[in-house]
C-alpha cells in the first residue's frame, strides 16, 4: 500500500456508501461533493486526478533552503563570505527543490 | 487496558530514524516538530520568567544585572510570542487540518517543511546571541528609536531583526499551506458550514497571519535597513519617525493577539461539546464570530498608542473598534457556557482546562476593555496593570487552551492516554499559579509600578504583592513541572489509547492513533457536522434531524 494515498476514497453522493450505508432520500450532501468525484454507486475508488501526482514523503531541501537563509543571516552579522555562502546554499536549494520530481 | 510497547501501534511515521524526520514533508511529522520544539521555547521561556520574578521578588534585588534583566524580559516576551504561541498552533493546526478536513496531507508539503525548518532555524539564531555578546535588549516589540544603533549598539537587535524576518517568512509559508489545504482539499460533503469550529478558527488565524505578518516582517527589514545602510525610517534625527514604528508594529501586534488566541478558542469549542456530550450552541455564532474577530482585529492597532498623541478622533475611534470587538469574543463565551447548560459533563483534563481558559480568559478581556477607556489607559500605560492584562489573556488564554488541546489531541497524536492525576494536578496547580501571579500585577500597576523596572525601593509598597506574584510563578513552575512528568510517564508506558477515546465526533477520531501515513484507511462520509457521530447513531444521525 502506497503512503501517498487513501487506501480507499469513500463516495461523496453515491446512492449507496459502503461507508455509511444507503443515503437517506431528499438528504442534502453539500455543494463540494460534486467536485472530483467518483461516478454515482461508487463505493470507494483509487486516488486520482490531483491525488495521483505529488511530492516525495521526503525531501531534503526546504531544510537546506532554511539553512541557506540561516547562513545569508550569519552572514549580515558577521562576515559577507558567510553570507555569499548562504546564497550559493539558497540558489542550490531552489534548484534542487524544483529539481526533485514528483511521484505517482 | 493494555498497556505493553508492544501493543502500542507505532506506525511508520514513528520509526524513520533522524534524517527521516530531516526530509520530511509529512504533515503529521511536521506537526510533531512543530510541537516539540515550541514546547522546549516554552520551557525556556519559562525559566526566564522565573528569573524575573526572583529578581522582583524583593526590593533592591541584585540577582540579575539591569542589563541581564533586560535581555531576559526581552527574550521571554519574544520567545513567548513568537517561539512558543505561534509555532505551538502552527503545529496543531499541521498534525489536524487534513485530520479533521479528511484528507491525506497538506497541498504544499514541502513548502510546509520549509515553515518549520525557518522557525528553527530563526530560533537559533536568536539563541545564540546570547553567545555572541548579548542578546536583544530593547523589549518584546522593540520600540524605536531604542532600537536604533544610536542607542543599542551591540549585535542583539541586528539578531532580533534577523530573526523575526525569518519567522515572518515562515508563519506567512504557514499560513498560504492552511489556507489553501482547507479551501481545496476538505473531505467530500465537507461544506464550510460543516467544517470543525477549529478549522473555522484556524482558518480565520491563518487569515490573519497572511495580513498581519508582512507588516512586521517590513518593519524589522527597514530597522535593519537602518541600523546598517543609512536609511532613516525611524530616525528623528534624520527625518524619521519613531511613531512609524509603533504603526507597524501594532499593525501586526494586536491581530498577533487574536493570532495567538484565536485557535485556542477553535481548540475549546471542540472539547466543550464532547465532553458536555451535547452539540454546540450557535455554532454559526461562533464560527462567524471568528470572522467578525479577524476583521476588527486590524481596526484596533492604535489602542497601543493613546499615550502618543493621537488626535481625539482617533482616540475615540480606536476605543471604539476596541470595544466593539468585545462583542464577538462574548459571543463565544455565552455559547460555550449554553454548551455546557445541561449537559452530562465529564471532568477530564482536557475539560478541566477547558473550563479554565473560560473563567481565566474572562479577566484578561475585561481588563482589555478597561484599557479601551483611554482616560484610564493613561494612567496605567506601560504601568504592571498591562503586564497583568496580556498575561491574563495570553497565559489564561492561549496557555490554558494550550493545555486544553494537548491533554485532547495528546492520544490521538503518540496512540497513549495522559495520566488524568497529574493532569488534575497539572491544572489545579496552574490555576493557583495564574491568579497568585498575574492577579497582583493589576493591583502593582494602579499603584503606579512601571513595567520594565530591573528592582525598586523598599518603600513603593509594592512589596508583599510582589512576592505573592513570584510564589505564583513558581506554582507555575511546579505545573509544567507536572506535566513534564506526566509526558515522560505517558511516552515510557502510559495506557494505549485506541482510535477514539473520548467518543469524539470529528473526523480525525476515525483515524488509528497514532493515524498511519495516509491517515484514513477509511474516511465516515461527511453529512453532518459530527461525521462520527452519525457513523456512531445512524438512527439518531444529525443530517436526518436537519430534515
Amino acid at each position: 500500500m502506497g503512503e501517498e494515498s487513501y487506501r480507499e476514497m469513500p463516495s461523496s453522493r453515491g446512492s449507496r456508501s459502503a461507508l455509511n450505508g444507503p443515503v437517506e432520500p431528499g438528504v442534502k450532501t453539500g455543494p463540494e461533493e460534486g467536485v472530483a468525484q467518483p461516478k454515482t454507486g461508487a463505493s470507494s475508488h483509487p486516488a486520482s486526478g490531483r491525488a495521483a501526482l505529488q511530492p516525495s514523503e521526503h525531501s531534503p531541501w526546504p531544510a537546506v533552503l532554511a539553512v541557506g537563509l540561516l547562513l545569508v543571516a550569519v552572514g549580515l552579522l558577521s562576515h559577507w563570505l558567510i553570507a555569499a555562502l548562504g546564497a550559493v546554499v539558497l540558489l542550490a536549494a531552489i534548484v534542487g527543490w524544483l529539481w526533485q520530481p514528483w511521484v505517482s | 487496558m493494555a498497556s505493553s510497547a508492544e501493543t502500542w501501534p507505532r506506525p511508520q511515521w514513528y520509526e524513520e530514524g533522524i534524517w527521516g524526520w530531516v526530509t520530511t514533508t509529512n504533515h503529521k511529522r511536521i506537526g510533531v516538530l512543530y510541537l516539540c520544539t515550541s514546547f522546549v521555547c516554552f520551557f525556556a521561556a519559562g525559566a526566564m520568567a522565573m528569573m524575573m520574578r526572583t529578581q522582583l521578588m524583593r526590593p533592591d534585588n541584585n540577582f540579575l544585572t539591569p542589563e541581564e534583566y533586560n535581555q531576559i524580559f526581552t527574550m521571554h516576551g519574544t520567545t513567548m510570542v513568537f517561539l512558543f504561541g505561534m509555532p505551538v498552533l502552527a503545529g496543531f493546526a499541521n498534525f489536524l487540518v487534513p485530520l479533521m478536513i479528511g484528507t491525506r496531507d497538506m497541498v504544499f508539503p514541502r513548502l510546509n517543511a520549509f515553515s518549520y525548518w525557518s522557525y528553527l532555524v530563526a530560533s537559533l539564531l536568536l539563541y545564540s546571541s546570547f553567545l555572541a555578546g548579548g542578546a536583544p535588549n530593547a523589549g518584546w516589540f522593540s520600540y524605536a528609536p531604542l532600537t536604533e544603533s544610536p542607542f543599542s549598539k551591540g549585535a542583539g537587535m541586528d539578531f532580533w531583526s534577523l530573526s523575526i524576518i525569518m519567522l515572518g517568512m515562515s508563519s506567512i509559508a504557514g499560513a498560504v499551506n492552511i489556507l489553501v489545504t482547507i479551501l481545496t482539499l476538505r473531505a467530500p460533503g465537507m461544506t464550510f458550514n460543516r467544517m470543525p469550529l477549529f478549522i473555522w478558527a484556524t482558518f480565520v488565524n491563518q487569515f490573519i497571519i497572511l495580513v498581519a505578518l508582512p507588516s512586521l516582517t517590513a518593519a524589522a527589514i527597514m530597522l535593519y535597513l537602518d541600523r546598517h545602510f543609512g536609511t532613516a525610517f525611524f530616525n528623528p534625527a534624520n527625518g524619521g519617525d519613531p511613531l512609524l514604528w509603533q504603526h507597524l508594529f501594532w499593525f501586526f501586534g494586536h491581530p498577533e493577539v487574536y493570532i495567538l488566541i484565536l485557535p485556542a478558542f477553535g481548540i475549546i469549542s471542540e472539547v466543550i461539546p464532547v465532553f458536555a456530550r451535547k452539540p454546540i450552541f450557535g455554532y454559526s455564532f461562533i464560527a462567524y464570530s471568528s470572522v467578525a474577530i479577524g476583521v476588527l482585529s486590524f481596526a484596533v492597532w492604535a489602542h497601543h498608542m493613546f499615550a502618543v498623541g493621537l488626535s481625539l478622533t482617533a482616540q475615540a475611534v480606536f476605543a471604539f473598534t476596541s470595544f466593539t470587538i468585545a462583542v464577538p469574543t462574548a459571543v463565544k463565551i455565552f455559547n460555550w457556557l449554553a454548551t455546557l447548560w445541561g449537559g452530562a459533563i465529564r471532568l477530564k483534563s482536557p475539560m478541566l482546562f477547558a473550563l479554565g481558559f473560560i473563567g481565566l480568559f474572562v479577566i484578561g478581556g475585561l481588563s482589555g476593555v478597561s484599557l479601551a477607556v483611554v482616560p484610564f489607559d493613561w494612567q496605567v500605560e506601560d504601568s504592571y496593570y498591562v503586564v497583568g492584562h496580556l498575561h491574563s489573556v495570553l497565559f489564561g488564554g492561549t496557555a490554558f487552551g494550550v493545555f486544553a488541546g494537548t491533554y485532547y489531541w495528546f492520544p490521538k497524536i503518540t496512540g497513549r492516554m495522559l495520566d488524568e492525576r497529574l493532569g488534575k494536578l497539572n491544572f489545579w496547580l496552574l490555576v493557583a499559579g495564574f491568579l497568585l501571579a498575574f492577579q497582583p500585577m493589576h493591583i502593582l500597576g494602579i499603584l503606579g509600578m512601571p513595567r520594565r523596572i530591573w528592582t525598586y525601593n523598599a518603600n513603593m509598597g509594592w512589596n508583599d504583592l510582589n512576592m505573592v506574584s513570584t510564589i505564583g510563578a513558581y506554582i507555575i513552575g511546579a505545573a509544567v513541572l507536572a506535566f513534564v512528568l506526566n509526558l515522560i510517564i505517558t511516552l515510557r508506558g502510559g495506557k494505549v489509547a485506541g482510535p477514539d477515546p473520548w467518543d469524539g465526533w470529528t473526523l480525525e477520531w476515525a483515524a488509528a492513533s497514532p493515524p498511519v501515513m495516509h491517515n484514513f484507511d477509511r474516511l465516515p462520509q461527511v453529512r453532518s457536522r459530527r461525521p462520527l457521530w452519525d457513523e456512531k447513531h445512524p438512527d439518531k444521525a444529525d443530517y436526518l434531524a436537519a430534515h
